[in-house]
């Protein structure tokens, strides 16, 4: 049990709905609480601004319907698996209601070994129509609810948790209330059947209840074949206990209620004596029938908070971490950015630098070219023209040779051809058959000839 | 409250979605500060050495940058060429005839310099010697001509002129490198 006072109730009557939080409840009505038709409620013609304060997203609802609403049933099961067990019942439930193709969903169970019967499961379900109704009107409103019990069941759950030998008794609980009482009976902790008595005001009230309680436990005899063990007392007055004592013949356990004197409306007095003044503790699971949907949500609540808390470590360390390499990554940027400053020229541009230079150094030199082609002239070459490529290292010579015979002629260009080797290096060397000459020769005077000379010459 | 369960399921999903972008994030992050790192370390390297060689590449940085003349614009900088060119035919006392220039292309920083002179050959050798001390100034080709007659030489030369454009107000001029000014 938790005490959660965030649960809402929801109480169902035969005509009316209670809509209420539980604090509400026990003081007999708040700005919260609404009270509507249950056929209105159910046709959807209300005012939905009456039941708007009570939309409270954060909490959860408890539905209390009346006990006939609820069935209870005992099929035979030897194996105790969930997952043999659920399908089971809802086969079962198919079959024996198949007009309530909703009761699959709205159903709880428990194991029970049982002498006669042997093994099996105890099988509580909505039997009623209208819950179904109502079930859907409330999820329509947003107001699904998480827990569906009756009374009988709620005051079950107490009374287990009050007596530890209550589940393995035949007991009868008496709520005793001003103007009525409500009389409910157990079989091994398993609820059977209610009664609801009124009580006239007068002095012959005690045996008409004594009466309806003679008669009840008759038919308890009938239905459970077992004599009554235990009776429970809830909400005594002026000496009952001890006349009930008698009377039975048999001890009569006080059962304590909570403390607060609680103003129910009339439809809600078999919850007096349930709420607590700091509002209704949320019902065991075992005592309440969940929808089957909720059911599957609510087991997987801890998956999804163990996820969300992981994430969520998972998230603020990823942050901080981030943080921290924000940080680092400042630091290495301004480290860069320093070393940048202290660095006018990169390696990489020094070393691009060396490479222009050796280039410029390497080009050919027009004034040294043309100085060392002067120089190795022999003496009677004279030139005319010189073209001069640096990119592609190429010379172009026009010249006059004069000479007084072919010999000489002959031994001035070989004289020229080795000069030019030697002097520019060249490789390959240029040979007398890469100069070409002009056989017009004009004559100045009968002793010399000149001779037009033209050759290429590629440099290294 | 099915819905709030569903929405529990998309905030489950966004958180676990945050955190994993929030580490590819941190991933990348890494991987960039790990780059930065490596570089940085490159870099401190590349200080130590430059400090260990500084004169040597100083002496580097001092001649490459005399393969540049440093002017304000390309205009400019062919504006002094022309200027140099005719007070070094000057002082070869030379005759110079014709004196072109042409921007190389868009965006590129040298120009082509045409010029026709004449002379005697020595002070041709003695004009193209000076020359080629303004290495800015990269003769490509030379054509001469030699009359006999005269005994003079006839020369066209071709000459791609480096420039570097310098905003003046943005950086100290390299005391070592070539500018307009002092070509003028």
């Amino acid at each position: 049990m938790l005490g959660n006072n965030k649960i809402r109730i929801i109480g169902a009557t035969e005509k009316n709905v209670f809509f209420a939080r539980s604090r509400d409840l026990s003081s007999g009505g708040g700005p919260g609480s609404a009270e509507l038709p249950l056929a209105e409620f159910l046709s959807g013609k209300f005012d939905s601004r009456l039941i708007s304060g009570f939309q409270d997203k954060r909490s959860r609802i408890l539905l209390v319907v009346p006990d006939h609403w609820i069935k209870h049933d005992f099929f035979l099961f030897r194996s105790q698996k969930e997952g043999l067990i659920r399908p089971f019942i809802e086969r079962k439930l198919k079959a024996a209601y198949p007009n309530l193709t909703s009761a699959q969903h709205f159903f709880n169970y428990s194991c029970r070994q049982k002498n006669i019967e042997g093994p099996g499961v105890r099988v509580f379900h909505l039997s009623e129509p209208r819950a179904f109704d109502l079930y859907a009107a409330l999820s329509r409103s947003n107001l699904t609810p998480r827990w569906i019990a009756t009374p009988a069941l709620l005051w079950e759950e107490r009374l287990n948790r009050q007596f530890p030998d209550f589940a393995g008794q035949a007991a009868l609980v008496i709520h005793l209330q001003r103007h009525e009482s409500f009389l409910y009976f157990y079989h091994n902790g398993d609820f059977l059947f209610s009664r609801e008595v009124a009580l006239p005001e007068s002095s012959e009230r005690w045996d008409a209840l004594l009466f309806e309680i003679n008669q009840s436990i008759y038919l308890f005899s009938q239905k459970a074949k077992s004599d009554l063990q235990s009776v429970y007392l809830i909400g005594d007055e002026a000496g009952f206990q001890e006349r009930l004592t008698d009377l039975l013949g048999r001890p009569v356990h006080a059962v304590s209620t909570a403390g607060a004197d609680p103003v129910l409306p009339k439809e809600l007095a078999a919850l007096d004596g349930l709420l607590e003044p700091d509002g209704t503790p949320a019902p065991a699971d075992a005592h309440c029938i969940t929808h089957t949907r909720i059911q599957q949500q609510v087991k997987w609540r801890p998956v999804q908070w163990a996820a969300m808390l992981i994430a969520a470590i998972l998230l603020a360390f990823f942050g901080a971490e981030h943080q921290w390499l924000e940080e680092r990554l400042s630091v290495e940027i301004a480290a860069r950015s320093r070393m940048r400053q202290q660095q006018p020229m990169s390696l990489a541009d020094y070393d691009a630098a060396v490479v222009e230079l050796t280039d410029d150094l390497s080009r050919l030199s027009p004034p040294h070219t043309i100085f060392t082609i002067v120089s190795s002239l022999p003496e009677g070459v004279l030139i005319n023209e010189l073209r001069m490529d640096a990119d592609t290292l190429r010379v172009d010579l026009a010249a006059t040779v004069h000479a007084e015979s072919i010999d000489r002629f002959r031994q001035l260009l070989k004289n020229l051809v080795e000069n030019f080797n030697r002097r520019l290096n060249l490789t390959p060397p240029i040979t007398m058959e890469d100069v070409v000459f002009t056989m017009e020769e004009a004559k100045h005077q009968a002793v010399r000839t000149d001779y037009k000379i033209a050759c290429k010459i590629q440099l290294p | 409250m099915t819905a709030r369960l569903k929405n529990w399921w998309l905030w489950v999903g966004t958180v676990w979605a945050g955190a994993l972008l929030m580490f590819l994030w941190n991933h990348a992050t890494i991987e960039t500060i790990l780059a930065l790192q490596a570089q940085n370390h490159d870099l401190r390297s590349e200080l130590t050495f430059q400090q260990q060689n500084a004169p040597k590449l100083e002496r580097i940085q001092n001649e490459h940058a005399k393969l540049f003349l440093a002017a304000e614009s390309l205009q400019l900088g062919v504006l002094s060429a022309q200027a140099l060119l005719g007070e070094l035919a000057s002082r070869s006392e030379l005759n110079v005839g014709q004196l072109t220039s042409t921007p190389l292309q868009k965006g590129v920083e040298a120009a082509a310099l045409n010029l026709t002179f004449s002379g005697p050959p020595e002070r041709v050798l003695q004009f193209m010697a000076a020359l080629n001390t303004h290495r800015y100034l990269q003769q490509k080709q030379l054509a001469v001509k030699f009359d006999p007659k005269s005994g003079e030489a006839t020369c066209e030369l071709s000459m791609q002129l480096r420039c570097r454009i310098q905003a003046p107000a943005l950086n100290e001029p390299n005391p070592n490198a070539p500018n307009a000014r002092a070509a003028l």
